[in-house]
Order: structure tokens, then C-alpha cells, then sequence
């Protein structure tokens, strides 16, 4: 059988071989930017490989020349992947990503960035949830302190859809890292714990800009009944707090157990105390016992918000709920500003 | 249809298989550039580790068409010679593999570390799952071959050489989309 093919023989080897040695030179000329001796655009490594692909499929698995049925069972699937792959990635908006770009946390490219364009680059690249890993499971003892966004904003983002979110944190990533590492091959130094901290004030830039449009129901305030004071402070502050504390807080000042506390029946929101509530609502807290239970989770400051928008939630939060504590000015919010 | 049984059910099967890595590089290429934390590839790739396991898997190619070659004139030696010099290519990927992966990991790159890392070993796993089944399939045919166990010696080697070669060029897909674009 052997020496009847032998004119074949040599010929198909010969074949093999010059195959062989093209698909060689393919391989070394792809190689070029791997070894930074010069720059092939993505579109011709792309062609490269798939001359490479295509030459071993009819030459060296011989679909040239066999049964047109076996491309058929080969060249449909491959075809209908390759449509697919280009569907997620338009869906995905893969396209114009590539890892070099996604080296945000690299620590001088990130030292660089102004924390909009580190906020831009999170929620364009990874999306909310993987900016915030508690949002994933967030609700009952999300651990305070562990990487990622504070639990009060991981309970925000949540709690709201991803747009909605996208559009209020939109560029307040810091870009902070927990811990960096460097890397034993490339000595580039890269983030090994990404403690994405919350940089709020840009977004809260936008809620100050809006509370400085000063709130008409606020007019004449000063020369209305107590009553009548009262009841806008009330009406105002159910707004604001609705719209800034229920998150953490939740509705009926009920917190959330462990994490969050209750502001219902809590002792700065009763009593003579209304500095105390007021300096809590204007600087932020952190660390505080209240009735015995600790809350390691930090409270935002919301010095942003204007005095009357404080003097009003924390009406709302002193009367509300069976708690007892008397009304608060805009004058004692601005007293203590 | 007239075609041989085998070769049918293999190129069926290797359609099959495109869905498969499809699905793994579909997964790769939606979630490439969406990390945040490190590594990164340029940070734990290694340009001439990777080049010797793509030269190494092309010629391992060519001993396979040598071996099918040799099987199918009935060259019960030389189709031996190659099968296993196809099988010692296929142990030598493996080897750079694990190389490359244990590397990887010592650079901080486990496999839960990113999004890159988990769709990376994945990827690369599974291929390299394949190649371990190729050289075990390659060496099961040898070992009928040399038993005269093998019906049509040349058909069977070929539609193991199909499976090689398919595993190839996956090969070719992956060192293209995942290691050379990283370089553009």
C-alpha cells in the first residue's frame, strides 16, 4: 500500500510541511507587538487568525476536498457562536473595553483621575453591583467595615434600581484601595482589596445646589403662628427624610437591627437634646452605642442639605413615631452650622 | 450519505464543541476590561511562555497530520513515531500550563480573585482539559494500533487527529483574543 502511494507520498508531506511553515510565519508575524517590537492593529491579528483557522480546517483536518457535509456541521455552529459572541459584547458594550483601559485601580492611574472620571470609570465598567459587593446581599448583618461600599449605601444602592442609582453616584467613586499589592512578575503595583470608599460630596453637590433654591414654603416663616411654623417644618421634613434617612433609617424610624439604628425611642430625638440631634444631622456619626447596642456603620454628614431642610427633619424625626423631642428653627440649625 | 460513520459523529461532536468554548469566550470576551482590582493580564502574562506553547501546539499539529498520514498508508512505525511525538507535544503544553497557572497564582491571581481570573481559568482550564483528553485518546489509539486491535487503523487516527486538530485551533482563537490583544 505503502510504495503504490509513494509519488503521493512525499508530495503530501511536502504539503504539510510549506503548510506548517506558513501558518510558522503567521504565528511569529502575530507575535510581533507580544515581544514590543512594534504595533499590529487589532483587526489584523483578528485576520491573521482566522487565515490560521481556517488553513488548519481544510488543510490539515481536510475538510478541502471531503464531504461538503462536514463544514456544514462545523462552519454553522462556529458561525452561529461567532454572531452570538458580537451579540453579548454589543449588549455588554464590550467592544471599546480592553484590560488595559480597566487598570483603574492602578495606583498612578487612579492618583490621576479626578473622582468624577473614577466614578465614570466604575459604573461605565463594572456596573453598581460590582461597585458595591454588598449590593448583591445587602439586608440583614451586612458586615460594617468590610470591602466594599459602606453598608448605608450598599442599603441604598439595593434598594434602588441601578439607573436611578447610577445617575445619583454617578462619578463619587474615590478610588480608594484597601490594600495594594505588587505584582512579582510585572512589578506594577495593583489592587488586591478594592475598598471602593464612598466619596460623597460630589453627589451631594447636586442635592446642596438643589436645596439652595430656597423653599417657598419657607416665606414670611418668621412672622408665622408656632402652629403654622410647625406644620410646614413637619410637612418639609417627612420630605426630607423620605428622600435622604428612611434608606438606613426606613420608614417609620424603626432602623434596621444591628446595622442601622432605630430613631424611634431614641434618646437624642427625646428630650432637651436638640443640639445634640441637630450636630449628628450636620457632622455625621460613627461608633456610637445607643441603648446598648453598637453601630459600627458611619453616618454620612448631610451639611449639604440647607437649615431649613434640617431644622425640618429633624422635627419631623423628634415628633414622629411616639418620640417626644421639641421643634427646631432654621436659626438653631444655622447656630450650630 | 455515503461518508464514514465516525468522521460524521466527530465533526457533529465538534460542532458541538464550538458551542462549547463559544460559550467560554463569549463569557471572556463580555467580561474583558470590566475588573477593577488586580491583576490585570499585563501584569501576570508572560510573552515567551505563551509563545513556546503556541509553536509547541502548531508542530504537535503537524506530527498529527504526519501520524494520520502514516496510518492511513499503513505505516504501522511511523504512525506510532508520530502519535507519540504528538502526545509529547500535548504533555508539553500541559506542562507550561500548569507553569503558567501556578505563576498566575503566585502573582495573586487566584481564581476567584477577578472577573478576569475566574473567566480566564475557565477558559484556559477547559482547554487545556481538552488536550489532556487528546493525548489520552492519542495514546489509546496507539496502543490499539501497535495491539492490531484497529479495524481501518488510517480512519481512526483521523478522527482522533480531527479532535487534535480541533483542539488547535481553539488554541489559535485563544491565543489571539486572549493573550495578542492585550498587546494592541
Amino acid at each position: 500500500m505503502a510504495g503504490g502511494h509513494g509519488g503521493d507520498h512525499s508530495g503530501a508531506i511536502k504539503l504539510y510541511i510549506g503548510i506548517f511553515v506558513a501558518l510558522t510565519v503567521l504565528t511569529v508575524v502575530e507575535m510581533i507587538p507580544l515581544f514590543g517590537l512594534g504595533d499590529l492593529p487589532a483587526s489584523v491579528l483578528i485576520a491573521l487568525s482566522v487565515v490560521k483557522f481556517v488553513v488548519v480546517c481544510y488543510f490539515f483536518m481536510h475538510l478541502l476536498g471531503d464531504h461538503p457535509i462536514f463544514q456544514r456541521l462545523f462552519f454553522i455552529p462556529l458561525l452561529m457562536v461567532v454572531a452570538t459572541i458580537g451579540v453579548l459584547m454589543t449588549l455588554a458594550g464590550s467592544w471599546s473595553l480592553n484590560y488595559r483601559k480597566a487598570a483603574v485601580l492602578d495606583r498612578a492611574a487612579v492618583a490621576a483621575m479626578t473622582p468624577e472620571q473614577r466614578g465614570e470609570a466604575c459604573l461605565a465598567r463594572a456596573g453598581v453591583k460590582d461597585c458595591c459587593p454588598e449590593a448583591a446581599a445587602p439586608a440583614e448583618g451586612a458586615a460594617a467595615g468590610s470591602a466594599g461600599f459602606d453598608p448605608a449605601t450598599c442599603q441604598l444602592l439595593a434598594r434602588h434600581d441601578s439607573e436611578a442609582i447610577a445617575a445619583r453616584y454617578r462619578g463619587v467613586w474615590s478610588g480608594d484601595c484597601n490594600a495594594w499589592a505588587k505584582s512579582a512578575i510585572t512589578g506594577n503595583e495593583y489592587c488586591a482589596s478594592p475598598g471602593l470608599v464612598l466619596d460623597v460630596a460630589p453627589a451631594y453637590a447636586a442635592v446642596k445646589e438643589a436645596a439652595s433654591a430656597k423653599d417657598p414654603r419657607f416665606d414670611g416663616f418668621d412672622a408665622k403662628s408656632d402652629a403654622d411654623k410647625l406644620a410646614v417644618l413637619m410637612g418639609v421634613g417627612k420630605e426630607v427624610y423620605d428622600a435622604n434617612c428612611a434608606a438606613c433609617h426606613q420608614a417609620e424610624g424603626q432602623g434596621l437591627a444591628g446595622v442601622f439604628p432605630p430613631l424611634a425611642n431614641d434618646p437624642v430625638a427625646n428630650g432637651g437634646k436638640a443640639d445634640e440631634h441637630i450636630n449628628v444631622v450636620l457632622k455625621g456619626l460613627s461608633g456610637k452605642v445607643i441603648n446598648g447596642v453598637t453601630y459600627a456603620a458611619a453616618m454620612a454628614p448631610w451639611a449639604q442639605l440647607s437649615n431649613e431642610q434640617i431644622a425640618s427633619v429633624v422635627t419631623y424625626e423628634r415628633q414622629s413615631w411616639g418620640n417626644k423631642g421639641e421643634a427646631v428653627m432654621p436659626a438653631q440649625v444655622a447656630a450650630l452650622r | 450519505m455515503g461518508v464514514p460513520h465516525y468522521k460524521l459523529a466527530m465533526w457533529t461532536f465538534l460542532g458541538s464543541e464550538c458551542f462549547f468554548f463559544g460559550s467560554l469566550l463569549a463569557t471572556y470576551m463580555t467580561y474583558r476590561g470590566k475588573t477593577q482590582s488586580g491583576p490585570i493580564p499585563l501584569d501576570v502574562f508572560d510573552p515567551a511562555v505563551t509563545s513556546i506553547s503556541t509553536f509547541d501546539l502548531l508542530a504537535s499539529s503537524l506530527f498529527m497530520v504526519f501520524a494520520v498520514h502514516y496510518a492511513k498508508v499503513g505505516d504501522l512505525k511511523k504512525m506510532l513515531f508520530w502519535t507519540g511525538a504528538t502526545m509529547l507535544g500535548g504533555l508539553i503544553f500541559l506542562g507550561f500550563q500548569f507553569y503558567e497557572f501556578s505563576h498566575f497564582y503566585h502573582a495573586g491571581l487566584g481564581f476567584t480573585t477577578n472577573i478576569f481570573a475566574s473567566s480566564f481559568y475557565i477558559l484556559t482550564g477547559f482547554h487545556g482539559t481538552h488536550v489532556a483528553i487528546g493525548v489520552f485518546l492519542l495514546g489509546s489509539t496507539a496502543w490499539a494500533a501497535a495491539r492490531g486491535h484497529l479495524v481501518d487503523m488510517g480512519e481512526t487516527t483521523e478522527v482522533i487527529g480531527l479532535y487534535w486538530h480541533f483542539v488547535d485551533i481553539v488554541w489559535i482563537a485563544i491565543f489571539t483574543l486572549v493573550y495578542l490583544l492585550e498587546y494592541t
